[in-house]
């Protein structure tokens, strides 16, 4: 089976020089559902802007569908409209991805974009309203609404795309545990419609629920490891050296224990102590 | 220290006063009900007309239409406070002043200020200046009172589709997208500044801090405007813009394009007849 997407040795530095991925090399198949861990700055959101064609790697390169994902063939209107169809990105700042004036206008902005006709992207608007919890939003603009709720926007007005394949930046940044949640069971079932789902994040709580590979970046900027979830997060060793969890010290009495400590990362007391 | 930072706190109100006016185009009332096309298309015969009149009277005429269709249309009160009625007109008072006086406009004294030296309002001074403000406000008040009655996406899809090239829509589009941003990193970049500030800084230290911002605020709101930018083209968007409603023109909008026409023509034949003074 044809990969999704298939990076070779990836490297892209932002024209001040600053460098944002070092030789980044992996596959993805259809109905993959991939997480990408990583600390703040370490490329995560460069990596999926590169893999959603808007920016393209300084050296290597990146197939999508089988052909080259490069900036002549993304400038060609088709061939481009063709690629937005399938593949859908919501951004880490939900702020950026609102920029029409209600949330109706948002969600039907992308079908609209791609050709649908009105009758079809109201449905679609209706169906994504439904979906994300959000009636009785549909006229407000986007501005009034909470860190939340503009997640929501963000994350409908890209499925209402129903994209193959869905980027997903930090999305579960701005959500509040009932959000969370509800975002995991949405994307458990995106998972189980066989969409291919790729979602960069620091937050490991998650990572268990929605992947079925994870690929672990370095604040080097280099891909570290990749493998099933459970192995990833035992490797509490591995966790600690890409800055993903920290060791935490604390006291119970005159115990003081000193053991790992991140997002969503259980810990046992029985043979830990020290004094 | 303190008015300079109610400067900066009016800065943001104006702008966000001026941006965020979409609850006006949603109202039901007459402008708003009429098709954008219609609207755009008589706003650029009244703007051509405004700039063929010259008597006050018929100037005068063209801005009390817009303000009685500003009224009809819901934005009277409230609306009427919006900084797009009163900040032209201002504008143009302030830079039209010195045509008043005698040392630009000589002429007949209407107001002799002092006599020696002489310095007097005058009356062709009253006359430019007041064409001038009366050319101005005429033409921001139906500029208001059209775009105010009208939901920007619309007023955006509207141009495409009466031809006006796809680049300058799509300027148009990401220079309010700009401005839209500055204005909110405006916003919180002064809620920053005064929940850090534990002392009042002197007149000199907060000039300095307001050039620091300025600075910051450009290269964030470019930084920001950049990534809408790409979440525009990753939904797919090519300059062409779409809306879920379509243009619909129904007899009503004929009629009141009909209207405009008839409205402009006769003002433009009775000022140019000297009908209106």
């Amino acid at each position: 089976m044809t990969p999704i997407f298939e990076l070779s040795e990836v490297s892209y530095s932002y024209p001040e020089g600053q460098g944002a991925l070092e030789g980044v090399s992996f596959s993805v198949s259809p109905g993959e559902s991939i997480v990408i861990l990583g600390a703040n700055a370490c490329g995560k959101s460069t990596l999926l802007h590169l893999m959603d064609g808007l920016i393209f790697p300084t050296s290597g390169s990146i197939r999508a569908f089988g052909e080259r994902l490069e900036a002549g063939r993304m400038e060609t209107p088709a061939l481009a409209g063709e690629f937005r169809r399938r593949v859908g990105l919501v951004f880490q700042e939900a702020e950026a991805q609102l920029f029409c004036p209600t949330v109706k206008d948002e969600i039907a902005f992308g079908p609209l974009q791609l050709g649908l006709s009105q009758a079809e992207a109201a449905k679609r608007v209706e169906e994504m309203i439904a979906l994300s919890d959000l009636s009785g939003l549909e006229d407000r603009p986007a501005y009034t609404l909470s860190g939340g709720e503009k997640k929501k926007v963000a994350l409908a007005s890209v499925l209402a795309l129903e994209p193959e394949v869905l980027l997903l930046d930090e999305p579960t940044g701005d959500l509040d545990p009932r959000s969370q949640t509800w975002l995991v069971e949405l994307l458990a079932g995106l998972r189980a419609a066989e969409k291919t789902l790729i979602t960069a994040t620091h937050d490991l709580s998650i990572v268990e629920e929605i992947a079925d590979r994870v690929l672990v970046m370095g604040e080097d900027h280099r891909l570290w490891a990749e493998g099933d979830p459970h192995t990833i997060l035992s490797n509490l060793d591995l966790l600690l050296e890409v800055n993903l969890i920290h060791e935490h010290t604390h006291a119970h009495g005159e115990i003081r224990h000193r053991h790992p400590h991140g997002h969503g990362l259980s810990h046992g007391h029985e043979d830990s102590g020290d004094r | 220290m303190r008015h300079i930072l109610r400067t900066q706190e009016a800065f943001v109100r104006f702008a966000q006063e001026a941006l965020f006016a979409e609850r006006w185009a949603r109202a039901p009332h007459f402008l708003q009900s009429l098709d954008v096309r219609i609207k755009l298309a008589g706003l650029a015969a009244v703007l051509v007309t405004i700039s063929l009149i010259h008597g006050l009277f018929g100037l005068g005429a063209m801005a009390a239409a817009a303000l009685g269709l500003a009224l009809v249309s819901g934005l009277g009160a409230r609306g009427l406070r919006h900084p797009l009625w009163w900040a032209g007109p201002g504008f143009a008072i302030l830079i039209s002043l010195p045509a008043i006086f005698n040392l630009f406009s000589p002429g007949k004294a209407a107001l002799i200020l002092l006599p020696h030296p002489f310095f007097a309002v005058t009356y062709p001074g009253l006359e430019i200046a007041g064409r001038l403000v009366l050319r101005v406000t005429a033409s921001v008040w139906w500029a208001g009172a059209v775009l105010l009655s009208s939901r920007w996406e619309r007023v955006l899809a509207a141009l495409r589709s009466m031809r006006i090239p796809a680049l300058f829509v799509f300027a148009l589009a990401m220079a309010y997208r700009y401005l839209f941003l500055f204005v909110r990193l405006s916003e919180k970049g002064l809620y920053a500044r005064r929940s850090r500030a534990l002392l009042p800084a002197s007149a000199a230290t907060e000039r300095g801090l307001i050039g620091v911002k300025v600075a910051s605020l450009f290269r964030r709101s470019f930084a920001l405007a950049t990534k809408v930018h790409e979440a525009m083209i990753s939904r797919g968007f090519t300059g062409e813009y779409r809306t879920l409603e379509g243009f619909r023109l129904r007899a009503r909008d004929v009629g009141w394009g009909v209207v405009i026409l008839l409205f402009c023509a006769g003002i433009w034949l009775l000022d140019r007849s000297g009908g209106l003074g």
